[in-house]
């Protein structure tokens, strides 16, 4: 009786909060080569860290010397969230190199969607990029 | 004794009702414009012309058109960037961001005495060309633009029930002088709804 309670409950909770989760389909052998780079992660709020997962983050050049990064992002909840993110270019001197466009961005995922987010660099010299996150509350 | 303390009870609750609110100090603060988010169904926010402007930058940056480029930098005039939409808007907080960025990439520079119909952006400096040739007898050379910035910003409204999706559209293209034909062209939208409330007083 309790159990059939719980699922009953359960089930009104995921209708009620509009659950949608996203079905995708790829290539068993993908044809890309991406050069991921290896991470530092510094998590200050649990939460987040467990609704959003950053699985990759590839880095290239473009237009000859601009650095352009990509990440892939998954929702880890069933339901659609929104979520802000501002990258950070940071130069051979350590030092942040202001763009007109580094603002904090939206995006929006379904249940568990998996998107990819890109930036680049204005500037070449650009030489490394902090990657921060943030659920929208707004 | 009970009827007394209902009755202070409720000249109480009828006070705070009818009580004037306290007169508040308005508060006002500093905030990033970058950062803040403010959604308004009539008005394109500096967060909502960042993220347009973000989306087009990085759609150039990332095609191969600079890196085509023979000498860096470039020379860039800004064409009409057209306002179809019911707002009036300044243009330049679109077409500025892209500018700096461009400038910043070290690759596209913009011409500030080279402007639509002739008129320059920075009349005196035009001017002051103009002076020193007349004074010094040397040909001043003002570099004319190989490339031209123009395009479109849309609206459009489609209602349904209390519901309004409003959508902004940038459309960008990037002209080559020589050939005339535009070598980058994208556009980005920015959408939002809007619902109206069951009630109002």
């Amino acid at each position: 009786m309790k159990k059939s309670l719980i699922l009953a409950l359960a089930a009104g909770a995921a209708l009620i909060s509009g659950c949608s989760t996203v079905n995708s389909i790829e290539s068993t052998s993908p044809q890309t080569r991406a050069a991921y780079v290896p991470d530092r992660r510094l998590v200050f709020d649990g939460w987040l860290a467990e609704s959003i997962e950053v699985s990759g983050i590839a880095q290239t050049y473009v237009s000859g010397d601009l650095l352009k990064i990509e990440m892939k992002v998954r929702n880890l909840h069933r339901h659609y969230k929104d979520y802000r993110y501002r990258v950070e270019w940071i130069g051979k001197d350590g030092m942040a190199i202001p763009s007109p466009i580094d603002g904090w961005k939206t995006f929006h995922l379904e249940g568990r969607e998996e998107t990819h987010i890109s930036a680049t660099a204005t500037s070449p010299k650009a030489v490394d990029f902090i990657i921060k996150f943030m659920l929208d509350h707004e | 004794m009970k009827t007394r303390l209902i009755l202070t009870l409720l000249v109480g609750a009828t006070a705070l009702v009818f009580a004037p609110l306290p007169a508040r100090a308005d508060t006002v603060r500093q905030v990033d414009p970058k950062q803040k988010k403010v959604v308004n169904a009539t008005q394109i926010s500096p967060s909502e012309w960042s993220e347009a402007a973000e989306k087009l930058i990085s759609n150039l940056l990332s095609s191969d058109v600079l890196a085509r480029i023979e000498n860096p930098p470039a020379i860039m005039a800004i064409s009409r960037v057209r306002n179809d939409t019911t707002m009036q808007i300044d243009i330049d907080s679109l077409t500025k961001k892209i500018r700096v960025a461009l400038n910043q990439s070290g690759k596209i520079l913009t011409t500030t005495t080279v402007g639509l119909g002739g008129k320059a952006e920075d009349p005196l400096a035009k001017e002051a060309a103009e002076y020193s040739q007349f004074m010094g007898g040397e040909k001043q050379e003002t570099r004319m633009p190989d490339f031209t910035l123009s395009g479109k910003i849309q609206e459009s409204r489609v209602k349904q029930g209390r519901e309004t999706l409003i959508t902004y559209t940038f459309q960008l293209s990037l002209t080559d002088v020589r050939s005339g034909l535009a070598i980058w062209e994208a556009e980005e939208a920015i959408a939002k709804t809007s619902r109206k409330g069951g009630v109002s007083w």
